[in-house]
């Protein structure tokens, strides 16, 4: 999620009011963001510093088409009584989640003027929870480390994502207050914050990895939280996924703040290719990678390591993270390594397809790395693409490995009609070399279970008699005999 | 007449014996691989622009994989100082499970769009390998 302050429209207000949906709030929330003018940074900033309830709002949101009521002004600074009448931040959350679940029912009875009225009526009560607590942020933490106690998993679901969309707010207004002021007093603890209370549950990593990855909120001021975060990954209290994430965006920050240089990270990244956390080992070989000049070493470390855990983790990184080429030459290089790749390929294809299916035909040329040939087949296999049928026919009818063709039979099973599903098995049982070879056997079963899913029971019938005379493994003869009971009718074939 | 140097004909025998076995011999043992998830490309999922008051909410990519592979715990062959082959005992399906979007509700929240599974397939296989001697020679 990316939240991206505008430039502020012309009378906000005025054109609110005109659609009978909009609040005095919404325009009072649309005057207190922070804009790139200087007095309105100043504004922004006069809230971020206060803490406490900051301005003049209306709680109640309206969305029946009704002319706005005027708004019961409330002074927080200097009027506590006046202050204990407005709803507390926690039922402002509540409210949210009502108004959402309830637009939710409005949708799925085609309500749908309904619902925009009461989506519209969300929308200004953000603004309004927004523009009244400038520790928004610190509040919705404070919630979001509080399980929802109602136990019922939808409203607890729907909570999350209010919490976690205000703190996306706050953390992009207090981002560009800073930004704009170079001062990052208010948005850094926040985020230390946000730090601390990540490990605690499952539901709080996804939070904070979807509000910090990739986004430029991590700071050399958290990188001992976030070391820390890595340090939990290599006792296993921690998703080393999230470790990596975390670790690999402070770095991309730090490099883009100019507060370490790529040189001065390639130094660490090497230094630290040799920890004996494999977080760490991963994070340097993403940043290696990256860099022209040190792409080969990291490679050669990996090969001459024969670091297999992180090299099958850098190969995805690779696949999802770099420019399609240098993730292909990167994948390419990692293949003595790592026995098969299956789903790097399959990341890569889906980025780059013709990218894959020029490898594959540049390999079948040279009929070289047949274990990178099966893997080329399913990258590009998948996608959908009208290459990927050319390609899978190709290797099904003209490579000499039988694991590739296999693989084109998987492609077939899953992607094309029944008929040619049948006829790729058919084919591959065609050559002794693999109607002779349990193992290759036993992946032809499991590419029949695809065929099972279109229901097509006579083309089972046919290749479970053929298979049923074959010398199968004994896991694979179960695996066939059960996808038989449950496809036949009379549970065999005839 | 003595045989010509008796010992060292026996001492090639006895040599050869292990070669030609290790002629045949594959000379490999496995190693295992732990099971893996791999999230394929984000697709836009709630990615309408939404805007409240002077923000532009942006909800993007990330919220919904195109797809998710799961490859099971296997083991793969790697050469072995040993004189053992190994063997397939069984093999797992790679698994591959595809997502899309489906936008149900007008919601502003991420709540508004639903990241679904759609399909479920079999994209290749890997396999439970055993390691064992080879057969030595006359036995």
């Amino acid at each position: 999620m990316t939240i991206h302050p505008h430039p502020r429209r012309p009378q906000p207000g005025l054109r609110l009011a005109a659609t009978g949906v909009a609040l005095l709030a919404a325009a009072i929330a649309a005057w207190m963001y922070p804009r790139s003018s200087p007095p309105a940074a100043a504004a922004a900033r006069a809230l971020a510093s206060d803490g406490q309830e900051a301005a003049a709002v209306v709680a109640a949101p309206v969305g029946d088409g009704a002319p706005a009521p005027a708004p019961d002004r409330i002074e927080a600074a200097g009027e506590p009584a006046a202050a204990t009448a407005l709803p507390t931040f926690e039922e402002l959350v509540d409210r949210l989640v009502a108004i959402g679940r309830r637009t939710a029912a409005l949708v799925q009875e085609d309500e749908l003027e309904g619902a925009q009225t009461s989506d519209t009526e969300a929308r200004a009560l953000l603004g309004t929870l927004l523009a009244r607590f400038a520790d928004a942020g610190e509040r919705a933490l404070a919630l979001l480390a509080d399980p929802d106690h109602t136990g019922d998993p939808e409203r607890g679901q729907a909570r999350t994502f209010v919490l976690q969309l205000v703190l996306a707010a706050e953390l992009a207004r207090r981002h560009e207050v800073a930004t704009v002021n170079a001062d990052h007093s208010r948005i850094e603890p926040l985020v230390g914050a946000l730090l601390g209370v990540l490990p605690q549950a499952e539901r709080t990593i996804e939070v904070g990895l979807h509000l910090l990855d990739r986004q430029p909120y991590l700071r050399a001021a958290h990188e001992p939280a976030v070391l820390e975060l890595v340090q939990a990954a290599s006792q296993g209290t921690f998703p080393r996924p999230a470790a990596v994430r975390l670790l690999s965006t402070l770095w991309d920050n730090l490099r883009q703040a100019g507060v370490r240089t790529s040189e001065e990270l390639s130094q660490l990244a090497m230094l630290l290719l040799g920890d004996a956390d494999p977080t760490r080992r991963i994070v340097a070989c993403r940043q290696l990678l990256a860099d022209p000049r040190l792409a080969a070493m990291a490679l050669a470390w990996l090969r001459e390591h024969a670091d297999r855990p992180v090299a099958a983790e850098v190969a995805t990184l690779a696949a999802s993270e770099l420019e399609p080429a240098t993730a292909l030459r990167v994948l390419r290089e990692l293949a003595p390594i790592l026995d098969r790749a299956t789903s790097a390929y399959l990341v890569l294809g889906a980025r780059a397809p013709e990218l894959v299916a020029d490898a594959y035909r540049e390999l079948l040329a040279a009929n070289t790395q047949p274990d990178v040939r099966t893997d080329l087949v399913a990258g590009i296999g998948f996608t959908g693409t009208p290459t990927a049928r050319q390609i899978v026919e190709l290797a099904l009818a003209n490579d000499p490995a039988p694991a590739v063709r296999i693989q084109a039979g998987f492609v077939l099973t899953a992607t094309a009609d029944a008929d040619a599903g049948e006829q790729a098995l058919q084919q591959l049982l065609d050559d002794p070399r693999v109607a002779h070879d349990p193992s290759h056997l036993g992946a032809i079963v499991i590419a029949l279970h695809n065929l099972e899913a279109g229901g097509a029971t006579n083309q089972i019938d046919r290749l479970g008699r053929r298979l049923r005379t074959l010398p199968l493994g004994e896991s694979s003869r179960q695996s066939l005999e059960a996808l038989l009971a449950r496809s036949l009718p009379g549970g065999a074939p005839r | 007449m003595k045989p010509l140097f008796p010992p060292t004909i026996a001492l090639v025998a006895l040599l050869a014996a292990p070669l030609a076995a290790q002629g045949n011999c594959p000379m490999q043992t496995t190693r295992h691989v732990p099971a893996s998830t791999t999230i394929g490309p984000p697709q836009p999922c709630s990615g309408a622009d939404y805007r409240i008051a002077e923000i532009e909410i942006r909800l993007t990519a990330g919220m919904c994989p195109s797809f998710v592979v799961y490859t099971p715990p296997h083991d793969y062959a790697v050469p072995s100082t040993q004189m053992t082959q190994v063997e397939s005992i069984g093999a797992q399906a790679i698994t591959m499970v595809t997502f899309r979007c489906v936008t149900r509700w007008l919601l502003f929240l991420p709540i508004g769009s639903t990241c679904e599974a759609s399909r479920q397939m079999n994209v290749g296989a890997v396999h439970t390998l055993l390691t064992r001697p080879c057969a030595t020679p006359g036995a």
